[in-house]
């Protein structure tokens, strides 16, 4: 690697902070402009990942999940989507300070993404391997060398005889195929960070359950930090460290996965933990949370939650609950997060 | 993709006999006499007449005509063509009786006794040469234009892009034809500056002359260069349209996302994946449109007086010379089928989802 090659010890040509965590989203908030009004997709996210950990991002569609996705990577479609607040540090160096050339080293190379449904996400017109070796061709890598490269990676992805697959079509690969291949197009560069924005979601439950060890033994074997965007309970409880939980564009709740799963402190938490079947509650009937996920151009006062919310007293219409630390390791947004705990 | 090919241009057979059939017919319900056409205002013998009808067989059925015209039915008139120079020499009478259509390549002959293939051979260039030039002059300006619109929306250029192509879509070619012609003689007569004439010297011409200079040589481009921005703008607007519409609705494609994030610069993202995926539907619109400009040069041609296929079709309509209007029109359903296919093809080249076998 000749123009970019990656030190260690910088990102984008500026000096790490040793000490700083992997990734810190601190208060990024995203809006789009759009003709009916502004959309606020995201409203003042803040999280950190640790090089290693998995960190599942948790919400329904509408939640600002993917948005937050693409902002991390700069690539929010600007008109109509703007960051109007917030810092996106890697390694301590803040993202949003970069020039866009700067940034463009990062993409790809740093942090990557994994696009939810890879039949639109690849180019049908290019062969697989050759959107692979792009990213290694691209940073100066030589044609054969790139190609080997991502055989390479092709066959780590667990695809056969990578070496023939090479040149289909992604409208040739199946389903669960098209899937590795862009995992192993975001491997490419061996980034510190990798988002998986649904990976599963496009995929057949038996072939979501293979895509998700995959992933999980893939982020052992690089070592790096990855960020599971779903909204899928189950999917979440086999991989991730640490989950948090993301309702009308902020985040309402965080916790380690065993703890969020043995005891949540949000309402929303415990209205999607009743809406999942589960092996050992058979004939209980699902509670679906009532009503709709909020119009992100009229998020209401208060609470964003308090019109589906069981438990809305006067305070939740008027009052924004402040993101706070309930109990050690566990943080809620709601202003009655101890007594639902003791409830329960 | 071979056996594709072939059933293609099997498909050619019925085609063009049912559009030759079609436009034989035409030709022969059209009102009116042709040899009275031919004498004009001066009176003609009716021996004359009578020997000039049987001469072009006007006299027979027009299925037997078609049949005649074709060459899958034997031609009474002696033909001279099946002997050899020594033969001629030597006095030999010309057989009667041989087949002596299109299938055995004889085009016919006009009323002054030309040979149809003869008119072919000096109008195809001509028109070729124009429709070249009105298509680079579209498919260029066309997907530049298209390009700037789509990738800024809404903007500036996008509007004077939209409006400027719905007028031109919305004014009929005649329109424009002659109010360019007008412009030019405004220009002309105006006391424009000296520069400005001595820059435009030559380009700009209300009527065509043949150069008789060889394609892509300034003297040719200059004789055809209003002709040809005449004949290829309304072309060009589409195209432009074309372009912008699939350059939009990429642009929120996922895989241009996925380039952006792979982190490659913006002009690569824009030109390999943006552009190289939207410009499918427009390299087939252009495909098809080279026959539409063949074919379709009649109004130009006649309004800057070139003498091309188009000119001499509405002659050929005008003094019910069917031979003539025949074989320019069988000439260009070929250019239209060839056309056709090469779009297909190239269209399975471009993306790769389309198969053919």
């Amino acid at each position: 690697m000749t123009t970019e090659t990656k030190s260690r010890d910088t990102v984008a040509g500026k000096p790490i902070d040793p000490d700083a965590p992997l990734l810190d989203v601190d208060n990024l908030s995203v809006e789009f402009r759009t003709d009916k009004g502004v959309v606020n997709a995201v409203n003042g996210l803040s999280y950190e990942l640790e090089a290693g950990e998995t960190l599942a991002i948790l919400g329904e569609s509408g939640s600002g999940k993917s948005v937050n996705a693409q902002a991390v990577m700069g690539i929010v479609d600007s008109p109509p989507g703007f960051i109007t607040s917030g810092s996106v540090r890697l390694k301590g160096v803040d993202l949003f300070d970069l020039k866009e050339k700067e940034r463009r080293q990062v993409r790809g190379s740093r942090m990557s993404l994994i696009f939810q449904d890879a039949l639109t996400a690849l180019n049908p017109v290019y062969t697989v391997g050759w959107q692979i070796s792009e990213m290694l061709r691209v940073r100066g890598v030589s044609k054969t060398d790139a190609k080997e490269k991502a055989i390479e990676l092709l066959e780590q992805v667990g695809i056969p005889s990578a070496g023939d697959r090479y040149d289909n079509y992604p409208h040739e690969f199946s389903g669960g195929m098209r899937q590795r291949a862009m995992i192993a197009m975001s491997l490419a560069l061996d980034p510190d960070v990798v988002i998986a924005d649904e990976p599963t979601t496009a995929l057949d439950v038996t072939v979501q359950a293979q895509v998700m060890e995959l992933l999980a033994e893939l982020q052992k074997e690089y070592k790096m930090g990855m960020i599971l965007i779903t909204h899928d309970l189950g999917v979440v409880a086999d991989v991730a460290d640490r989950v948090v939980v993301m309702y009308a564009g902020k985040e309402v709740e965080q916790a380690e996965i065993f703890s969020l799963y043995k005891k949540p402190f949000h309402p929303y938490t415990e209205g999607l933990m009743h809406s999942i079947p589960r092996a050992d509650q058979k004939g209980i009937r699902l509670e679906p949370i009532v009503g709709q996920p909020p119009d992100l151009a009229a998020i209401p006062p208060g609470c964003s939650f308090n019109p589906r919310c069981p438990y809305a007293q006067d305070v939740c219409l008027e009052e924004v609950p402040a993101f706070r630390e309930v109990a050690p390791g566990r943080f809620s947004a709601c202003h009655f997060a101890e007594e639902l705990v003791n409830r329960a | 993709m071979g056996r594709y090919l072939i059933r293609r241009v099997l498909q050619f057979i019925p085609v063009f006999f049912g559009a030759t059939f079609i436009v034989f017919m035409m030709v022969f319900l059209l009102p009116g006499d042709p040899i009275r056409a031919l004498a004009g205002e001066r009176p003609m013998a009716p021996a004359v007449q009578a020997q000039l009808r049987d001469e072009y067989d006007l006299d027979d059925p027009a299925l037997i005509r078609y049949g005649k015209w074709l060459g899958v039915l034997p031609d009474d008139d002696p033909n001279p063509r099946v002997l050899t120079e020594e033969q001629r020499a030597a006095g030999v009478e010309p057989p009667t009786g041989t087949f002596n259509g299109l299938l055995q390549g004889n085009f016919g002959e006009n009323f002054r006794g030309d040979p149809v293939s003869d008119i072919l051979g000096r109008t195809i260039p001509r028109t070729a040469t124009l429709a070249v030039y009105a298509f680079t002059f579209e498919a260029i300006l066309g997907v530049i234009a298209g390009v700037f619109a789509g990738l800024r929306k809404d903007s500036f250029v996008d509007n004077l892009v939209r409006v400027s192509t719905i007028m031109v879509i919305s004014i009929p070619i005649f329109v424009i034809g002659f109010g360019v012609q007008i412009l030019i003689i405004a220009f002309i007569q105006s006391d424009a500056p000296g520069w400005l004439r001595s820059l435009t010297d030559g380009w700009l011409n209300i009527s065509w002359r043949d150069p008789d200079a060889p394609i892509f040589s300034l003297a040719s481009i200059k004789a055809f260069f209003i002709p040809a921005i005449v004949l290829g703008s309304l072309s060009l607007a589409y195209i432009a349209r074309l372009t912008r519409t699939s350059l939009i609705e990429n642009l929120r494609a996922d895989f241009v996302r996925t380039a952006t994030a792979k982190g490659l610069t913006r002009s690569r993202t824009v030109v390999r994946h943006l552009l190289r995926n939207s410009l499918i539907p427009v390299v087939t619109f252009l495909g098809i449109d080279l026959g539409n400009l063949m074919g379709g040069a009649i109004v130009t041609e006649t309004i800057f007086n070139v003498t091309g296929l188009g000119w001499e079709v509405l002659n050929g309509i005008r003094g019910q010379e069917g031979t003539v209007v025949l074989g320019i029109i069988t000439f260009l359903i070929f250019i239209f089928l060839v056309a056709n296919l090469v779009v297909d093809i190239l269209y399975a080249y471009l993306d790769p989802r389309i198969r053919y076998d």
